[in-house]
């Protein structure tokens, strides 16, 4: 009997404390509303749709970024191109990447995102033809 | 009144009936070999009820409670700002960035001759990059 609460209670604290990551997914969409090619997964897709409210989400690019590795720049685009730094983990703690966003070679916004399975990270970027440039940074 | 009279009034007033000093005692010894029922309901219903509490509250940290700072923003730009918030219906952080100019193809700094190509003199097709 007391085992099985003592089991029962440890499963509930695994399940509420924040998992691992060690990779991070970095993509560039362009959410539009007359959209064709490669698109979001419908999950993602649903959630891009409740904050930019697009009715497609066109995958442009994807990279893969080591948590333990150095900082990269991606999704490289001519005049719009996005800086990951992976900091360094604390005991214990999550994640942590700093981010930096350049237009035509300026700095105009930069942050930390503390990498967390279930919350993924939406930027706004710039208007693009019909539609509007979104970074998503996704632990996986 | 010493307590040899107060024995003597009680048995007059109070007399024992046979046998019933001998009934009390089995009844008594029935009660402490027995173990008690009641008490082992008591402490295994506490330990449940404990246990159903400590998980209520588990569940109830977990899902009703604000979910923290995952994310920061700041401007370095003039002209743009910077908002970062939680989107509660995408379940997702979201950096916001107002003031930006649309995004194009055409060439910037980056471009090695510095000479505008084809490209920047015809529209693009959406989703070049």
């Amino acid at each position: 009997m007391r085992t099985g609460l003592v089991c029962l209670l440890a499963v509930l604290l695994a399940a509420t404390s924040a998992r691992a990551a060690d990779k991070l997914w970095v993509a560039l969409y362009l959410g539009e509303n007359h959209g064709g090619g490669p698109q979001a997964s419908p999950k993602m897709t649903e959630r891009l749709r409740q904050v930019f409210g697009f009715t497609s989400y066109k995958l442009m690019k994807g990279e893969s970024v080591d948590l333990g590795g150095s900082e990269r720049w991606v999704l490289s685009r001519k005049d719009f191109f996005l800086r990951v730094r992976p900091l360094p983990p604390a005991d214990g703690a999550p994640a942590q990447v700093g981010y930096e966003i350049y237009k035509d070679g300026f700095l105009i916004a930069d942050g930390t995102y503390i990498v967390n399975e279930d919350t993924p990270l939406f930027i706004s970027g710039p208007d693009f033809h019909h539609g509007r440039l979104i970074f998503v940074l996704e632990a996986h | 009144m010493n307590d040899r009279e107060l024995k003597d009034l009680l048995q007059e007033t109070a007399p024992v009936l046979p046998g019933q000093e001998a009934r009390a005692w089995l009844r008594l010894q029935e009660r402490m070999q027995r173990p008690a029922p009641l008490a082992w309901v008591t402490w295994r219903s506490l330990a449940t009820g404990g246990a159903s509490l400590a998980a209520l509250v588990l569940f109830a940290v977990h899902f009703a409670a604000p979910t923290p700072a995952l994310v920061s923003a700041s401007s370095h730009a003039p002209g743009i700002f910077a908002t970062a918030f939680y989107s509660q219906p995408a379940h997702a952080q979201v950096v916001w960035l107002n003031g930006m100019e649309p995004a194009t193809d055409g060439p910037t700094y980056m471009d090695r001759t510095g000479r505008l190509d084809e490209r920047a003199t015809k529209p693009s097709s959406p989703g070049s990059l």
